[in-house]
């Protein structure tokens, strides 16, 4: 007996150790701070606990999604916390509610998929949690249907984005030739209007032949097992150009023509979207084309904003509950500038000067901000439901949408080049 | 018979478990003073309800000196379908038919192992490839939203105004096969099993049979545990219940049953969950960052299992 309980108390403080580094280890260290506007009081959360819940490290752009959301937590002088949930809807439901039962009053998050997504904004609602959301959205539905504490839904105008990135590769392979399609993961938000928007620009090139299709689960590996496949079936000389779905997919890609033996001179053009680090040196060293930024570390920064503004008394136009955020597009001709600006422990963004609150007058989203054409998204991915309406407020607010999309743009002033 | 494998008593060799729990909840207490109130119990009941009923079915498995490697895929499918026939408008049908195919798995599971004579490690890893492709390919990797009140009000509706139902459903289950495991012949007969096979087959214990309806239980558990989530959650993704696989060994491992069989039983599986579930919760209230809890947790698991294991009734270690 008295062995057991030696056993036990041993035990226990090796658990208390653990959880004492743990505790030294929360919220780690921020990055270098770059210039920053003056502080007001009305946003200085006070070392409040700010929560960011998102899908993994493992990820190179949510990496760079964290430190943006670190910097920009700590910015407003608040204590960030950042959980991730390996790509399970279940899990991040869970750490939400944990996180809503501890206290915490400003969560923003990305979603591995749309699943969860309703049922946390139901969480934040009971909670009077103010709550931002960036990627994932059920099609045909809106932050307007949880409620007002779902603050917003953010997103790059992934169809656009799509459509930019396939035009400029098609370009570059001289219009024709046959394109391998690497997509990401089959549900998700993105991935759908990603696809809409590469068959978009697909239909402008008749002599662009699709030669395959294959999911690459925004992931490295999946993608390369996917690509060798492919290669294997079609033969490495028939590929002319690969369109990945995000970066890690255009890097798997790569990966597999690398291992069938494929040279770097002789690789065909490969397009990633996200903008992550990597595949900003592979694009520099002219192993891939080109990539689409939606800049992970403004998306996650802004976001945050945006929960902290209503949570500070700010009143959200209905238009504004529902963004497309800008991003930049990559290629060999400006990605030295771009890694000297947004990348490793760059932070070019003045994180208290986006408040609306902090700077009524002169706040500056510091990126490209436009409303959201709410029928205009969905129908890009399903057919309208016969029982669907707009919202009352959104429709209402409807025909101010160029005023309230000017006011983003007049406002926008740092990097705006 | 009784002399074959006798299941633990109540009393014994489960105040270490309890020990490990309330030193948790001390120490995230003190480190975390929001962790110590009622929400934080509630949030255990929660989080530990779906993990628990997969559990119970691993339990019975294990116990047998067997284990089920299915389970997560089973969660998933069973989860995948319920959801799906839940948007006819139908939640009654939706719920036996996520039932239905956990028992349609575990059939699969059990004929392949007690009559093929497939070990059950490779049953199952074979078992769970192929249903989690089924999945996949039933509707076409994406996932379905619920909508449907009367499903999702399974999990989400409430006793008392508090108490999550989802957790009445798991504490109900657990109560109704702790009694089956410890007071009924199908009980007595799955202890004996993990205890001594061949004696037990001697002695007149239908093992082929015995091995069928184990493997039918825990496929119908890792169903029940589906629909609860899929209706926690207000939806089914494929993949869902990959993590429960692990995670229902380990609490097994961790309540006191042991992976050679005939020690153990239901009614300790609940103190495994609620140790990993307090780590989760307690980890995640404290916002430490993701990769330092995979090595918490780890180190927990192991430390656990080496307290609360009782060697006296091991004769191998593996």
């Amino acid at each position: 007996m008295n062995r057991r309980v030696l056993s036990a108390g041993v035990a226990g403080l090796a658990v208390i150790s653990l959880l004492g580094l743990a505790g030294c280890s929360s919220g780690g260290s921020g990055a270098t701070s770059a210039p920053s506007s003056e502080l007001p009081d009305s946003v200085n959360l006070n070392g409040e606990t700010v929560v960011s819940l998102f899908t993994s490290m493992n990820n190179d752009y949510y990496a760079s999604w964290a430190q943006g959301a670190q910097r920009a937590v700590e910015a407003f002088n608040g204590k960030y916390v950042g959980l991730t949930n390996e790509g399970d809807p279940a899990t991040e439901l869970a750490q939400f509610q944990q996180q809503v039962d501890a206290g915490a009053k400003i969560i923003f998050i990305t979603a591995p998929d749309p699943s969860n997504v309703p049922a946390m904004a139901d969480i934040a609602q009971q909670n009077g949690v103010c709550f931002v959301n960036t990627w994932e959205q059920p099609t045909w539905t809106s932050p307007f249907d949880s409620g007002d504490q779902y603050v917003s839904y953010l997103t790059p105008n992934s169809e656009e984005v799509a459509y930019t990135v396939a035009k400029a590769l098609f370009d570059k392979i001289g219009g024709s030739g046959n394109v391998v399609h690497l997509t990401g993961h089959p549900g998700a938000t993105p991935d759908q209007l990603r696809n809409a928007g590469f068959d978009r620009a697909l239909a402008e090139y008749p002599d662009i032949k699709v030669i395959a299709e294959q999911p690459g689960e925004w992931d490295r590996d999946a993608a390369r097992q996917a690509m060798a496949g492919i290669i294997t079936q079609v033969g490495v000389d028939k590929i002319n150009a690969v369109f990945g779905q995000n970066d890690d997919v255009g890097i798997g890609a790569l990966n597999a023509l690398t291992e069938a033996g494929v040279a770097n001179e002789d690789l065909p053009p490969i397009t990633g979207i996200d903008g992550n680090l990597s595949t900003m040196q592979l694009i520099k060293a002219g192993q891939m084309f080109g990539s689409f930024s939606g800049i992970p570390q403004f998306q996650a920064g802004f976001s945050f904003v945006q929960a902290l503004d209503y949570c500070k008394g700010a009143k959200v136009d209905p238009l504004n509950r529902m963004l497309n955020t800008g991003g930049i597009f990559v290629t060999a001709d400006n990605v030295d500038d771009y890694i000297n600006t947004y990348t490793g422990d760059n932070n070019p963004y003045d994180w208290v000067k986006m408040s609306r609150v902090a700077y009524p007058d002169d706040w500056d989203p510091q990126n490209e901000v436009n409303t959201i054409d709410m029928e205009a998204m969905w129908t890009m991915l399903e057919p309208k439901p016969a029982n669907f309406t707009l919202p009352q407020a959104y429709s209402d607010a409807l025909p101010n949408r160029d005023t309230v999309d000017a006011e983003w743009a007049d406002h926008w002033k740092l990097l705006k080049n | 018979m009784n002399q074959l494998a006798r299941p633990l008593k109540w009393g014994g060799g489960i105040l270490l478990p309890i020990a490990a729990i309330i030193i948790l909840i001390v120490v995230f207490s003190l480190l975390a003073p929001s962790f110590f109130q009622f929400s934080t119990l509630i949030g255990i009941l929660r989080e530990s309800s779906v993990l628990l009923v997969v559990a119970i079915g691993m339990t019975f498995v294990v116990l047998m000196g067997s284990i089920d490697l299915s389970v997560g895929a089973t969660v998933t499918l069973s989860a995948l379908v319920a959801a799906t026939i839940a948007g006819s408008g139908n939640w009654l049908l939706a719920i036996l038919a996520g039932l239905g195919v956990g028992i349609l798995v575990g059939l699969v599971n059990g004929i392949l192992f007690a009559f093929v004579k497939v070990p059950s490690f490779l049953t199952t890893l074979g078992v769970s490839l192929a249903v989690g492709g089924v999945g996949l390919w039933f509707v076409n990797g994406r996932p379905v939203q619920i909508f449907e009140q009367g499903f999702t009000g399974i999990s989400q509706g409430k006793l008392f105004g508090e108490i999550p139902l989802i957790a009445i459903w798991a504490l109900i289950l657990w109560g109704i096969f702790s009694f089956v495991g410890q007071k009924t012949r199908f009980g007595r007969y799955t202890f004996a099993i993990g205890g001594a096979e061949a004696v037990s087959g001697l002695a007149g214990i239908p093992i082929k049979r015995m091995k069928l309806w184990v493997m039918v239980l825990s496929g119908a558990l890792a169903a029940a545990a589906g629909i609860l989530l899929a209706s926690r959650v207000g939806a089914a993704t494929p993949g869902m219940g990959d993590r429960l696989t692990l995670d229902s060994i380990a609490a097994v491992v961790m309540g006191g049953t042991a992976l050679t069989g005939g020690v153990g039983g239901v009614h300790r599986t609940i103190l495994g969950v609620l140790v990993i579930t307090t780590l989760t919760v307690g980890l995640n209230t404290l916002g430490v960052q993701p990769y330092l809890q995979q090595i918490v947790q780890g180190t927990v698991v192991v430390l656990a299992v080496a307290l609360t294991l009782d060697r006296s009734k091991l004769s191998v270690i593996k």
